[in-house]
């Protein structure tokens, strides 16, 4: 189901950064640059310094050479963007960048034209990043003419020779992937193969997850990204099936203290929502459905919302029964949770919704419930106590 | 990407405004409820016409539409399956659904021919009669999706893909069951 799929990706992609950032250290980089000599323009840097800090900085281009300046923690994944000063970007023009890992150290580009057909050397970052390229050369080459071709016959509308193309192209991205994870085994001591392997691990870390992690050297595990994953693993141990789900007390739309805890007794479905997101229709109509299956059972819808305040009063009203109605307003940001609550469960704006079942003795019976999928009411009857 | 946008934009302007009232039509069954025998007002294009479910027949009604590639993908899985369960009671509907060209889906049905055997309807655009009923009140935002209906109640909502001859064959025999459709499946 193409929407679903799309919904249920919204639920995974961003299991919270919870933890408030550590003391994170501090590497100087220096980027020289040398392009051809009749280029004048400026240079624009865009790059995280830290795992939540956004850094964009830009440098003149004077004859063909420009200079940067920086810190980062952790070496991250830049993109270094030229701009001739006559104006922005527009529609269909392609822009001339080059991304690479800007890391402590000095840092070089050169290119005898233009930016985006730069040799970037630096650290060990982008090295094992090059080392990569490498390895995916042949395939991207087979890859690039395909898939310019396809974003052609996209753009003229038809569809049919879009189609047939793909079937040219995904055998290319499974190959690409089988060269990837090969890569990914072979490199424990890679901080560029471990941000490839970060973004395989979504949601809760499983026992897999851990034991993938714990193959990586002291080094890259003592990174930002290596302690942030060290965090979601103990989350997801947190949150394991069988332990007790965290208490926490929110307000409900009186304004008075709901916990959790005050619910033991009953099977609750602990629901954080939000009704601004894609696929709401699906999630509110199977919400439904539940409540009327367990109407007359010993169990209780626990919903915290993040909606502002008049969005959840009126998403409330479409709600019937054994409802409590919460709210925790206000509570995460777009990849962090902020207030005490999200913390506790891990919650961005990314990771809602998001369902626990939990047993009348307060321990977590489900996690990740399936929120839109048609079977949820049989699965949550198979697990309630 | 057109075709595909026009129900995703549709249904983008509905997240955000009026799905909060999605409530003002009746909630679709759950899973084992019963459903309202009464087929909900469609053009039918092709096959017999279906105006009620009736007790002792089993339908399998399949949600598609021309833009949905995954859709076109099952029918010849469905079509053949219809064709060996035709004449055990078993009736399979496909339900045009998300799109507002009724000629766009005729001439689709016409070039398929005979690899579309079964029951076509069109349902029309947004707001038509199946909409209401089916589409908004079972809150179906992706499709292809599945509902089959045995003794005039919901058994199953699912992919099309989950489908085989033997989950047909467990309908037919009266033992249809979810755990027993998926352990079939997992095979």
């Amino acid at each position: 189901m193409i929407l679903k799929t799309l919904f249920k990706c919204s639920l995974c992609v961003g299991m919270a950064t919870a933890l408030s950032a550590p003391a994170f250290s501090q590497h100087k980089f220096t980027i020289n640059g040398q392009l051809a000599k009749d280029i004048q323009g400026k240079v624009i840097l865009q790059y995280n310094s830290h795992p939540n800090t956004y850094v964009r900085d830009s440098a003149i281009v004077r004859n063909g050479a420009f200079s940067l300046q920086g810190e980062v923690g952790d070496p991250y994944f830049a993109s270094l963007q030229f701009s001739d000063n006559k104006g922005g970007p527009k529609m269909g023009r392609v822009s001339d960048y080059k991304g690479f890992f800007v890391e402590g150290g000095t840092i070089k580009i050169v290119s005898a034209d233009s930016i985006g057909n730069a040799a970037v050397t630096g650290g060990k970052g982008q090295a094992d990043y090059l080392h990569r390229v490498a390895l995916l050369k042949t395939l991207n080459d087979q890859y690039r003419p395909l898939a310019e071709q396809q974003a052609k016959m996209r753009m003229e509308r038809n569809m049919e020779a879009a189609e047939a193309l793909q079937k040219q192209i995904a055998p290319i991205l499974a190959q690409q992937e089988k060269i990837d994870s090969a890569w990914i085994a072979a490199s424990p001591d890679s901080y560029a193969a471990f941000l490839l392997w970060i973004k395989t691990q979504r949601g809760f870390i499983e026992d897999e997850g851990i034991k993938g992690f714990n193959r990586y050297s002291a080094a890259v595990r003592n990174t930002e990204q290596g302690k942030l994953f060290a965090e979601r693993i103990q989350l997801s141990k947190k949150l394991a099936i069988g332990n007790v789900a965290p208490d926490f007390t929110v307000k409900d739309s009186l304004g008075n203290p709901v916990t959790l805890s005050s619910l033991k007794g009953k099977n609750v479905m602990l629901l954080f929502w939000i009704s601004n997101v894609f696929g709401f229709d699906s999630f509110a109509v199977n919400m439904r459905k539940v409540s009327k299956r367990f109407k007359d059972k010993n169990f209780v819808i626990l919903g915290v919302s993040y909606d502002e305040d008049s969005r959840w009063r009126e998403a409330m009203k479409a709600t019937t029964y054994n409802w409590v109605h919460t709210t925790d307003v206000g509570g995460i940001g777009n990849k962090e949770a902020i207030s005490k609550t999200a913390k506790a469960y891990g919650l961005s704006l990314g990771a809602v919704p998001q369902g626990f079942l939990i047993g009348p003795d307060g321990k977590i019976l489900m996690r990740r419930l399936a929120l839109t999928d048609a079977e949820l009411g049989l699965e949550l009857e198979k697990a309630v106590k | 990407m057109k075709r595909l946008c026009m129900p995703l934009m549709a249904l983008l302007l509905l997240a955000m405004s009026t799905s909060l009232s999605a409530q003002q039509f009746a909630d679709f069954p759950d899973i084992g409820d019963d459903i309202i025998p009464e087929y909900p007002n469609v053009e039918w294009i092709k096959g017999t016409p279906v105006k009620a479910f009736e007790k002792d027949k089993i339908y399998i009604v399949e949600l598609w539409a021309t833009w949905c590639k995954p859709c076109i993908a099952a029918m010849p899985h469905l079509n053949a399956m219809h064709l060996r369960f035709k004449d055990k009671n078993v009736v399979f509907i496909g339900q045009d659904v998300m799109e507002s060209d009724r000629s766009k889906v005729d001439a689709f049905v016409k070039e398929m021919g005979d690899g579309l055997s079964y029951t076509i309807a069109y349902s029309g655009p947004e707001g038509s009669d199946f909409d209401k009923k089916w589409v908004k009140a079972a809150g179906v935002t992706g499709i292809p999706q599945t509902f089959i209906i045995q003794n005039n109640k919901l058994v199953w909502q699912t992919h099309p893909s989950n489908l085989n001859d033997e989950v047909i064959q467990l309908l037919v025999d009266g033992k249809f069951t979810i755990d027993a459709a998926k352990a079939l499946i997992k095979k």
